[in-house]
């Protein structure tokens, strides 16, 4: 073979051998992105079961914090107006038979609102603002803390899901802060800006570390809940300087 | 004054030149019937501009070649720079990451520049084979073919898309096949031409099929929206 031969071989062969390193590499890249498809498919269904989970957890959670403020309800306030009745209507007293029937009609009222909370379908009629309002209401009355509510009104268009975890997060933070901080005040600041909207609970109670282990679980809890609904949580806490919490939802 | 010879380039017209010519009227007659919003596609836009450009100067350089004239430097300044700047431009299009556009900008400036340094220092030469700029072009379009192919197997924005119906992922895979074919024999164009005239008209046939494939896919990349609106059926999404 001569050098011209050569020469011409190593020109074919060069050239196929290039046609054939990329339609290898061609191959791959497609090869690779249908991998990436799948794995991308599994994650977001890995990812969709997780949402599932969390959103019937708080569901449940929720059930269940109802049911406790039934139980509440029943024996602090109907239980008690059961007995104001019976005590009036035994009386031979006509203005005090009286009074027993109008607690019947309270009665009444109250019962019927509060079989209302046992069904989760009020949430959907309710608004976020309201829950709260609602919800710092009810601490104020029991005398535990001065409350206070400030909103732009950012949070009125939210899905349930948005709407289920959110509420539950917020309850969270105030039993926590309830249970925990012994506040004097509680202030909640709805508020937004150009990209996100933000619910700001701030305590002005013992507070605590937050690095410690301790109170990680919960706030890694939280931290989840929020991640789910697309939902940023961060709160910022020093011992006797009380709590910060954030919860931001992008638009 | 020399007469122009119209025989012999009518003569030297073959089914190449007369695909590409009708390439190019095929790509402007269905320019014409897009969409104002269609038309604003840089990915359609540079379709054309590559159809009208590579049939512009392969009718060019034959006719020149016909004037028994060096048509070189036809296909130096058409094909290794003016199409070589437009396929770069398609690439830089099917780019999402604005720092990958700016690598393609780079790419383009540096290229223009060396070619410029290559020529203004008589290193080449306007009308020889263009070995080395055929090279330098060849291997900065590869890189810009792998940059398309890492956004492709790396963003998120790619994970919804099936990148076989994709007008983008053709185009790049043609542009690499024809770039990586061509590529030893534009290199070798000279050595061929000189030595082994036979095998030199026998692997010419690889550029020219090739830029036949490549001209018919971006020809189907401008009627793809109009097939798509009259018979909502999508072939390729551009």
């Amino acid at each position: 073979m001569n050098p011209a031969d050569n020469q011409i071989y190593i020109i074919i062969f060069s050239t196929l051998f290039l046609g054939g390193l990329m339609s290898t590499f061609v191959v791959a890249m497609v090869f690779i992105h249908r991998q990436r498809q799948a794995q991308n498919r599994q994650k977001m269904d890995q990812m969709r079961a997780e949402f599932e989970k969390t959103i019937r957890n708080v569901e449940h959670e929720i059930h269940q914090e109802t049911l406790t403020q039934v139980g509440r309800e029943l024996h602090d306030n109907i239980g008690q107006l059961l007995s104001l009745t019976k005590l009036n209507l035994n009386s031979p007293k006509p203005e005090k038979q009286t009074e027993g029937r109008e607690y019947l009609d309270k009665i009444i009222k109250e019962v019927r609102a509060l079989s209302k909370t046992l069904n989760l379908d009020w949430l959907e009629s309710v608004s976020l603002d309201d829950f709260i309002r609602q919800q710092l209401e009810k601490i104020q009355s029991t005398g535990f803390c001065q409350t206070a509510l400030e909103s732009d009104g950012s949070y009125l268009e939210l899905s349930k899901d948005q709407k289920l975890v959110l509420i539950r997060v917020i309850q969270e933070c105030l039993n926590n802060a309830i249970k925990h901080a012994q506040p004097d005040r509680i202030d909640i600041r709805i508020a937004k800006n150009n990209q996100s909207r933000r619910i700001e609970i701030q305590d002005d109670g013992a507070g605590f570390d937050p690095s410690k282990a301790s109170t990680g679980s919960g706030m890694f809890n939280l931290k989840k809940r929020m991640e789910t609904i697309g939902g940023k949580f961060y709160l910022t806490s020093e011992v006797g300087k009380g709590t910060h919490i954030t919860l931001e939802l992008p638009f | 004054m020399k007469e122009v010879n119209l025989d012999l380039f009518f003569d030297r017209l073959n089914y190449y030149q007369l695909s590409l010519a009708a390439f190019a009227i095929a790509g402007l007659f269905g320019y014409s019937l897009l969409s104002t919003a269609q038309r604003k596609n840089e990915a359609v836009r540079l379709s054309l501009g590559i159809l009208v450009v590579v049939a512009c100067y392969e009718l060019i350089g034959t006719f020149v070649g016909a004037q028994q004239i060096v048509n070189n430097w036809v296909y130096n300044l058409f094909n290794s720079h003016v199409a070589a700047i437009l396929f770069f431009l398609l690439l830089r299009s099917f780019l999402k990451r604005k720092s990958h556009k700016k690598m393609v900008n780079i790419l383009i400036v540096l290229f223009l520049l060396t070619s410029l340094v290559l020529h203004l220092t008589g290193f080449v030469h306007y009308n020889d084979s263009g070995e080395y700029i055929s090279f330098l072009n060849t291997v900065l379009m590869l890189c810009c073919c792998g940059l398309y192919f890492i956004e492709l197997i790396t963003l998120d924005e790619f994970l919804d898309v099936d990148p076989l119906r994709e007008f983008s992922f053709w185009a790049s895979t043609a542009i690499l096949f024809y770039f990586s074919s061509s590529f030893m024999i534009y290199i070798s164009h000279k050595y061929l031409y000189t030595h082994h005239l036979d095998i030199y008209y026998m692997v010419r046939e690889i550029p020219t099929n090739m830029t036949l494939l490549c001209n018919l896919l971006l020809c189907m990349g401008i009627y793809s929206p109009l097939i798509k609106d009259r018979f909502k059926l999508e072939i390729i999404h551009v």
